[in-house]
């Protein structure tokens, strides 16, 4: 009797403990990599992201390898064409995960409550800049997640690689940064010196940080390509527009490639770049007697350009002790 | 003066309600004195679209406008000074600029402050922010609602204008003034044959398929313009200008539409590459064919005079060799640099820039020529739309300014300037021109025009850069560039 009863009690708290481990549910931890950028709504854009998560799915195999898009507007767009027949008669090779494409924060979550707690969130971003520094910051909010429990955590590991052109601090050199950045564009170099052109490149900058690094870049270039007439501007910020104009007038460059210094040729491009008003970069410099060939392609079509994001991510993950 | 029933009274019921007012002698409800405004000594009276009767003795002379059509009719009717506030977009005419700028999110407080006799509202307004409008009531300001609907409410529209400020002879003008220009475009578009006109699907709003309904003021324009509409079954939203139409009731016309034109604005924020890569759209027959135009809103779906403008833009859209017939410049010996302007944005079918909205003007750079901002250019006119088209495209030097000087010839330099900035043209050879120096600051224009035989040089091999230009001249010019660029 004795015997049954003590049976019956472990019984009973082996039962408890497994109701209890039952509740909490066993965390797995699967290990996932978001890419996350200000996104397009042109499927003919589109082109520039997902070559990039080609590349890093070649890269990493076996990984899930997920999209972010930080435009509220633009994944709005791609949500509409959820159930739009028409469109998805004609753009059948637009990946689903597009049209369901969430914001850093939704895509990180729904990650988490898959069982991925290790997660990579890699940016497509130029620079340390506005969009960056929110990206880190949210990554960073969800670190200070601290559950009473430490198995609880609902992240192993959550890091953020660091964006093309490097950031601050001692860790990667943010010059060898921008030495792999200058190297990746060497084609496009090339095909302004079979024009007969100077390459100039519009980055889009922002005004209320410092765009310095654009002109650190253009020097990076022009070391680089001592033979070519290389110059780096923004929309946003320094160099400028007119900068960059006094610069060809003083150079007495008679003829440009031009081209976005963007992830994506999108609005920016097609707006501020190529435009016909008499404020695009297209115009301002042909009004200056200045022959102008727009190349209209992001950054994101160069699979050297792609490259670098996969190497940011190989550093964060060592970095950080991860295994993918 | 301001009676608060929400019911309009119709026809006969408000003549007699009119009649019973004015022959018993009651007293106005409101209004700021003896009558100067209705032209006989006696009060008008309007009814607005909240169904408000307004009973005027005198001209309203503190306006703020809150809807930019009233904000371009009052300075149509020549009510510069007596506009005192505007909405916060606005920035046409030029002088709208200048003034105070207003939005239904103020405080009343605000309004109160600037002492208005007249706030001009429209039902939108009316209808979403009633705790401004009767605060303000409340402060004996007047607040009228007004916005057609049809062609034919846009003339009643006007005269209710001049009616509220005393200018009904100036609202008749403008009134005969907009029956002129239909008649000139009327003439044009007799030419094009009924078997040769365009079927248009008119997009409102892109992210909701909508069209316009078939009596709104936009599809007036676009039917004025000699256009077929394709959605003329398509029924009005809660009796407003727009129409649900849906994606796939336009698929459903894909092989019917020629020409998709969308109108742009605050609630349709599109381009020609959204619209071509539409899910769908590609079935359509006018994306297939590059016939896909934007217009902005301000000229196709505002009760105002530039609707004339919006009718004329519709037509160069569609028959771009009637509308844009410049057979009569080419016959004038030396072109002014206005007419240089609109026989360049013709031949190039360049589209119309419209003024942009306020903080859009004002962010330009000091350096950049502001749209209005030409102080010898009659914005009231004729050429003001071709001159700021060229300026906008950049084709005009030194266009920050304040001048333009439209009745100066158009200079040589000037032109081959104009022809580089628009046309991608390949390089050339070096030429030699004997009164071209190479440090001259035009030296690649017009250098390039004349290696590419666009211009020609006289006898002695000189371009003679300032002196001027025939219309035939530029024709041949123009066009050779054209084929030159292709």
């Amino acid at each position: 009797m004795k015997k049954m009863c003590t049976g019956i009690f472990v019984g009973t708290l082996l039962m408890l403990f497994s109701m209890s481990c039952f509740a909490m549910g066993r965390q797995e931890n699967k290990k996932a990599i978001v890419l996350a950028g200000f996104g397009t709504s042109y499927p003919s854009a589109l082109v520039a992201i997902t070559d990039i998560q080609k590349q890093v799915q070649k890269a990493f195999p076996g990984i899930k390898v997920k999209l972010a898009f930080t435009s509220n507007i633009i994944r709005n767009i791609w949500h509409r064409r959820q159930s739009d027949k028409n469109f998805l008669k004609e753009h059948k090779d637009i990946p689903e995960e597009i049209l369901y494409v969430k914001g850093p924060l939704a895509t990180i979550a729904d990650l988490q409550d898959e069982g991925y707690r290790t997660i990579v969130v890699q940016p497509t971003h130029i620079y340390n800049g506005e969009e960056y520094t929110d990206l880190c910051s949210y990554v960073r909010g969800l670190n200070e997640i601290k559950t009473i429990k430490a198995k609880y955590m609902p992240f192993v590991k959550l890091v953020v690689g660091r964006p093309a052109l490097g950031k601050h601090g001692i860790v990667h050199n943010y010059h060898e940064d921008m030495t792999v950045a200058a190297k990746a564009l060497h084609a496009d170099v090339a095909l302004a010196r079979k024009s007969g052109a100077a390459l100039v490149y519009m980055g889009h900058g922002n005004e209320f940080y410092s765009t310095g690094i654009y002109a650190e870049f253009q020097q990076v270039m022009r070391k680089m390509y001592p033979q070519a007439e290389i110059f780096v501007g923004t929309v946003e910020g320094f160099p400028s527009l007119n900068d960059v104009l006094l610069s060809l007038e003083s150079a007495k460059i008679k003829k440009v490639m031009l081209k976005p210094l963007m992830i994506v040729a999108g609005d920016h491009a097609n707006n501020d770049m190529a435009g016909n008003e008499d404020d695009s970069w297209k115009s301002t410099f042909k009004r200056a007697g200045i022959r102008v060939q727009c190349v209209m392609h992001g950054l994101g079509e160069n699979p050297e350009w792609a490259d670098i994001y996969v190497q940011h991510i190989k550093d964060v993950v060592r970095d950080n002790g991860i295994t993918l | 003066m301001n009676k608060k029933g929400r019911k309009t009274i119709p026809g006969l019921t408000m003549v007699l309600a009119l009649f019973f007012i004015v022959c018993s002698g009651l007293p106005a409800m409101a209004g700021p004195g003896l009558s100067q405004g209705g032209g006989a000594g006696k009060p008008c009276v309007i009814v607005d679209r909240s169904g408000n009767r307004i009973i005027i003795k005198k001209p309203f002379t503190r306006i703020i406008s809150l809807y930019g059509a009233h904000t371009e009719n009052l300075f149509s009717l020549g009510l510069d000074q007596e506009v005192i506030g505007v909405s916060r977009h606005e920035a046409f005419p030029p002088p709208a600029l200048t003034k105070p700028a207003f939005s239904y999110h103020d405080d009343a407080e605000k309004f109160l402050a600037a002492r208005p006799d007249l706030v001009l509202i429209r039902p939108m307004i009316a209808r979403g922010y009633e705790n401004l409008v009767r605060k303000l009531q409340q402060a004996g300001i007047i607040v009228v609602s007004l916005q057609p609907t049809t062609i034919g409410g846009v003339y009643s529209y006007w005269r209710d204008l001049g009616k509220l400020t005393g200018r009904e002879r100036q609202a008749e003008k403008m009134v005969s003034e907009f029956k002129a220009g239909l008649t000139r475009i009327h003439a044009l578009v007799k030419k094009i044959p009924p078997a040769r006109r365009k079927r248009v699907y008119f997009e409102a709003i892109h992210s909701k398929m909508k069209t316009f309904s078939p009596s709104s003021i936009a599809i007036f324009a676009l039917k004025t313009a000699g256009g077929i509409n394709v959605a003329g079954d398509a029924r009005a939203v809660r009796g407003t200008n727009i129409a649900a139409y849906g994606k796939e009731h336009i698929l459903s016309r894909a092989d019917e539409i020629d020409v998709y034109l969308a109108q742009r604005g605050a609630m349709n924020h599109i381009n020609v590459r959204r619209i071509v890569e539409e899910g769908g759209f590609g079935a359509i027959k006018a994306v297939q064919n590059g016939q896909v135009y934007i217009i902005d809103e301000k000229i196709v779906s505002r009760p105002t005079l530039r609707l004339l403008d919006g009718i004329y833009e519709i037509g160069r859209f569609l028959y771009p060799r009637v509308f844009n017939d410049v057979s009569a410049f080419r016959k004038i010996p030396r072109l002014t640099r206005a007419q240089f302007s609109e026989m360049f944005v013709k031949m190039t079918n360049m589209p119309l820039k419209t003024p942009d909205y306020r903080h859009d003007i004002l962010r330009r750079a000091p350096t950049r020529h502001k749209y209005g901002s030409f102080r010898d250019v009659d914005y009231t006119g004729h050429d003001y739309k071709f001159i700021e088209t060229a300026a906008y495209r950049g084709i005009f030097a030194n266009t920050s300014q304040p001048r333009f000087y439209p009745h100066r010839p158009i200079t040589r330099r000037a032109v081959a300037y104009a022809i580089f900035v628009y046309f991608d043209l390949p390089e050339t050879k070096p030429v030699a021109i004997k009164d071209i120096p190479n440090s001259d600051p035009m030296d690649e224009q017009i250098r390039t025009a004349v290696g590419l035989g666009i211009m020609k040089l006289n006898k002695k091999g000189e371009f003679l850069p300032a002196g001027p230009i025939s219309g035939e001249e530029l024709f041949r010019s123009i066009n050779m560039a054209s084929r030159i660029a292709k």
